[in-house]
């Protein structure tokens, strides 16, 4: 019984002609000058005339130098007058190692990430929270940190093999503490890219095919596997670039044993350009078809989904299996990836004042941090340096990315973008050491010779490491927002900046800091290309790698409870921006 | 054999804070076609899957048959199940969607196709075996959904508004062939609709729902004629609802005042009702049910005499018609009574086709009312949430 309807009174205020329109505010009537097509021209233009000098000059100057130093790069490499082809045979050797570290550490990320993502997505629980928050621990955690505190726990007799009574580490620095470390390393990236599939997978298929009698793991196999292929390919792949070329934990774990990132780093070290340059390449050329790869295949690939066999499969999806699995699962994640990745912080609280087993204050923190070398003071000044870098670098990208994440999903240019939106990733998979290599070779004395290795150069290339990480947050968020209501700002006449302001930015804003601060966190953690471009600044990470070159390890400990307290603080800020949004 | 009953279940979601189903009690025959009917977030899904086993009941139990659920996984309740959104598999082809039941319970290929080739059959889909579900509309999607639920040849079917994102034309057709499919196959199934009247045309009987607890259950026509609530009987049909208070309430009848000193009308109660003397009540009239009659002394066929003896049962109220509007074959009236209620009926536009806007009438009230106490909070009763 609702009221029927009325007509307005005749003389409502909606029909009113006397009613004149304002002068417009300053700040709407800038905007509205601005929003002229022109302006948006050049700010597209600005911001892809960046984008090019920050990754495409870079690239180009280093394929450059390999074309025409291919003389010097072929004597060296492979026919050099003493050596031979020795270069060209540890070539070889580090990048099979490298591949052959990355594959292993990547099944078994795999292999135990797949039932912790299902259990983070798929289960109801108490403490579901913690465990989510500790899986993502690891990532909290800088690399050279990582590889730092894995060293610690698996290779010196400080570690596991301390509570064994050993003399000796469990394991020394070579191959297998590498695969071990990149398995820590990479398995948060890939239970939160399997968990993001996961989620977005709607659970009602696994439902619809409970309900026709499918057994658990029938379902995961039939179901939502196939449907979750093609995330899981983009993560496996992208697990594997990481591994490929990670250089700051592996640094510190790799002991005599080289993988190719290094290799980059010590043939710069030792002026080697050309070679460097061509390794660089290889690794990055690598890096660019596997992102083709997942861009272009991962689509196409088939999963086999043969016949079921009722009776195993049935078997398989019992109680018991399934909570082995699950626990098997929790388990290996907690000694492979939990402890060793957060075992720094025992450490350093042990060590801290005295030598917890002869009671000397021999070897412990305070005495290596107050030692004559005055470690103290480089620790603050690193932290200053890390700190300023990752703060202007997050800035710059910000300023820039902002337009590119409205270029990339506005404009219609076809191919073109499609290439742009490409190249945005080639940081987020390209090795490290390679990048920096060649950002040194475009910016530095051999290139436009802009900027000398240290402050500045650090910064430039940790804009371009930490671009996709926030351009792609908005970019994620822009497409999930519903164009309509930005045409229905323009229709009530907003001018499109007005309509940015109001409308677009605000939907972005937890986006954009989720970006800011992902991208922040990295920079403080990055370590491959900055050692490649530091000159003589040191940031926290590199300290940490010296150090434990030195064999200062409480001194490296302690830099690495001040680095992951700095980033686990920004993860939770992280987290708490998600929920907000 | 699969008799369905549910003691005393409750569901809550995060950790106490959202309660999903409150303590219900429910007891469904064996091949009854039962609606399921209430507002959105009332828990009409949950309580399904509950049954079926995709989500676990925090506190109740279930039996089907007798037997007790809460051991079984759903893939061992064999409760066919067609979702609200289908959950088509989107990598199968339609045969191989239909199939798939038979597939994970290990038949032979043989019986399979035989099986799977039936149950496309039955919902005309026998030509699309091998299209895949993108290339299907949005009719044969819900049917590849229903006839996936059949062929595996449960006994209990669960349909979550299947026909809801059907137009209303095919919505209306279709309904009808589903009853005839349930029926054939000896199903006892449990559907959701948002849709009244689907409700009450097809269905054996429907259950009400309201913030997580069953408000009513039974006949559709009790539903309609006896409803327990105002919140069900406004949910169900169009409804006047007039207020007023009571006084001679005696063991079948009552005297109910439109206002003190205004109008007044005899109206019957049933046995055991609770109504005491002197309070205040709402009463219900259907709009088809509500007459209206021509006072002006013109429109009437020479020789008729205004007569309220031959309808002596009739309470009437004068009124001065507000607005007539024509839809269709019935036309609607609302009407400001002399009290300032305002009331609406409906009645075919043939007859009565002498009433319009502005004219003085009398509004005829019957004496079978719907009877409610008071509610505490009227608008929360009268709101369809
Ligand atoms: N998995 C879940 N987690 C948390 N809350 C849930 C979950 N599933 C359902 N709910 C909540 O339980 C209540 C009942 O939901 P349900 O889906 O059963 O409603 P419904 O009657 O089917 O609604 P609709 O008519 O909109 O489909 C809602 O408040 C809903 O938000
Ligand atoms: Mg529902």
């Amino acid at each position: 019984m609702e009221a029927p309807t009325t007509d307005p009174p005749a003389r409502s205020e909606l029909s009113r002609q006397d009613i004149k329109p304002p002068r417009l505010g300053l700040q709407l009537r800038l905007e509205k000058y601005f929003s002229k097509d022109k302006f948006r021209i050049a700010l597209d233009t600005g911001t892809i005339g960046f984008f090019l000098f920050l990754i495409i000059g870079p690239l180009v100057s280093l394929v450059g130098t390999v074309i025409f130093s291919w003389n010097g790069i072929y004597t060296s490499v492979f026919d050099d007058p003493i050596t031979g082809n020795v270069q060209w045979q540890i070539m070889g050797t580090v990048l099979g190692r490298s591949f052959e570290i990355a594959a292993i550490a990547t099944g078994i990320d795999l292999v135990i990430g797949l039932p912790m993502a299902f259990i983070l997505t798929r289960y109801e629980f108490r403490g579901k929270k913690l465990l989510d928050t500790l899986v993502d621990l690891p990532m909290a955690v800088p690399t050279s940190a990582l590889g730092f505190s894995l060293y610690l726990f698996w290779g010196s007799n400080m570690g596991i093999s301390g509570l064994f009574g050993l003399e000796q580490g469990f394991l020394s620095p070579g191959p297998i503490l590498i695969t071990f470390t990149h398995v820590a390393f990479t398995y948060p990236f890939i239970v939160r890219n399997l968990k993001v599939i996961f989620q977005e997978q709607s659970k009602l298929y696994e439902d619809a095919a409970k309900t026709l009698g499918a057994p658990g793991f029938t379902v995961f196999r039939t179901v939502t596997a196939p449907l979750a292929k093609e995330g899981i390919i983009a993560g496996t792949i992208l697990a594997f670039t990481r591994s490929l070329g990670e250089t700051g934990a592996t640094i510190i774990v790799a002991g005599i044993f080289e993988t190719a990132p290094m290799y980059v780093v010590a043939l710069k070290d030792s002026l080697n350009f050309p070679s460097a340059a061509f390794l660089s390449m290889i690794l990055i050329l690598v890096s660019l078809v596997a992102l083709m790869f997942l861009r272009i295949f991962s689509r196409r690939i088939g999963f086999p989904v043969s016949k079921v066999v009722p009776k195993v499969e049935r078997a398989l999806s019992t109680r018991p299996v399934r909570v082995a699995r699950n626990s098997i699962g929790m388990v290996l994640f907690i000694i492979i990836v939990l402890i060793p990745a957060m075992y720094t912080i025992p450490y350093v609280i042990e060590w801290f004042a005295v030598n917890p087993f002869t009671g000397s204050t021999n070897n412990t923190v305070l005495e290596s941090l107050f030692a004559p070398d005055n470690k103290w003071a480089w620790l603050w000044v690193s932290t200053g340096n890390s700190l300023a870098i990752a703060g202007i670098s997050t800035g710059i990208c910000l300023l820039f990315g902002l337009p590119m994440a409205m270029i990339l999903v506005k404009r219609k240019w076809g191919k073109m973008k499609e290439l742009l939106d490409a190249l945005i990733d080639v940081p987020l998979i390209a090795p490290t050491a390679a990048l920096g290599f060649a950002m040194y070779l475009f910016w530095g004395p051999f290139g436009l010779n802009v900027f000398q290795p240290g402050f500045w150069l650090i910064i430039m290339v940790h804009v371009a490491m930490c671009f996709p990480y926030i351009v792609r947050p908005i970019i994620a968020i822009i497409e999930k927002t519903d164009p309509e209501l930005e045409s229905a700002a323009r229709t009530l006449g907003a001018s499109s900046l007005t309509t940015f302001r109001t409308i677009t930015l605000p939907k972005m804003k937890p986006g954009i800091i989720a970006g800011m601060i992902m991208s922040f966190t990295r920079s403080m953690g990055e370590t491959g290309a900055t050692i490649v471009v530091s000159g003589l600044i040191r940031t926290v990470p590199l300290l940490i790698v010296d150090w434990v070159e030195t064999r200062d390890l409480a001194a490296a400990g302690f830099a690495s409870v001040l680095l992951i307290a700095f980033s686990f603080i920004v993860l939770l800020l992280l987290r708490k921006t998600m929920e907000h949004s | 054999m699969p008799k369905i009953e549910l003691l005393h279940v409750s569901k809550t979601f995060d950790e106490g804070k959202v309660v999903a189903n409150d303590d219900v009690t429910l007891s469904i025959e064996d091949g009854a076609f039962v609606f399921l009917l209430g507002p959105s977030g009332c828990g009409k899904t949950t309580l399904l899957k509950l049954i079926s086993g995709l989500e676990t009941p925090t506190s109740g139990t279930i039996l089907v048959g007798g037997i007790d659920l809460s051991k079984l996984n759903p893939e061992e309740r064999s409760i066919g199940f067609v979702f609200q959104h289908f959950e088509i598999f989107p990598a199968m082809t339609v045969f191989e969607n239909v199939a798939y039941g038979l597939v994970v319970r290990g038949y032979d290929d043989e019986t399979i196709e035989k099986i799977a080739e039936e149950a496309l059959r039955l919902v005309s889909l026998e030509g699309r075996m091998l299209a895949y579900p993108k290339e299907l509309s949005t009719p044969e999607l819900q049917k590849v959904g229903l006839a996936r639920a059949i062929a595996t040849r449960s006994k209990i079917l669960f349909l979550d508004e299947p026909l809801g994102k059907l137009d209303p034309k095919i919505r209306k057709v279709f309904r009808h062939e589903l009853r005839r499919l349930i029926k054939s196959l000896g199903l006892t199934a449990i559907q959701v609709t948002h849709d009244q009247e689907e409700a009450m045309a097809i269905g054996d009987q429907i259950i009400v729902m309201r913030q997580g607890k069953i408000l009513q259950h039974g006949k559709p026509e009790d539903l309609y004629y006896r409803p327990g609530s105002i919140f069900v009987a406004n949910f169900f049909g169009e409804t006047n609802f007039l207020e007023g208070f009571v006084s001679g309430v005696g063991p079948d009848s009552c005297v109910f005042h439109l206002h003190l000193g205004g109008p007044k009308f005899e109206i019957k109660l049933q046995h055991g009702h609770q109504l005491k003397n002197h309070v205040q009540a709402i009463i219900g009239y259907r709009i088809e049910d509500v007459e209206l009659i021509q006072t002006k002394q013109e429109e009437r066929e020479p020789g008729e005499e205004l007569d309220l003896e031959e309808k002596p049962r009739l309470n009437t109220v004068k009124g001065r018609v507000r607005e007539a509007i024509f839809i269709g074959p019935m036309k609607r009236f609302i009407i400001d009574l002399e009290n300032g209620d305002e009331i609406q009926a409906k009645h075919s536009s043939k007859f009565l086709i002498d009433i319009r806007e502005g004219d003085e009438i009398l509004v005829g009230f019957h004496e079978n009312p719907m009877v409610f106490e008071y509610p505490k909070d009227i608008r929360a009763e009268l709101s369809k949430a």
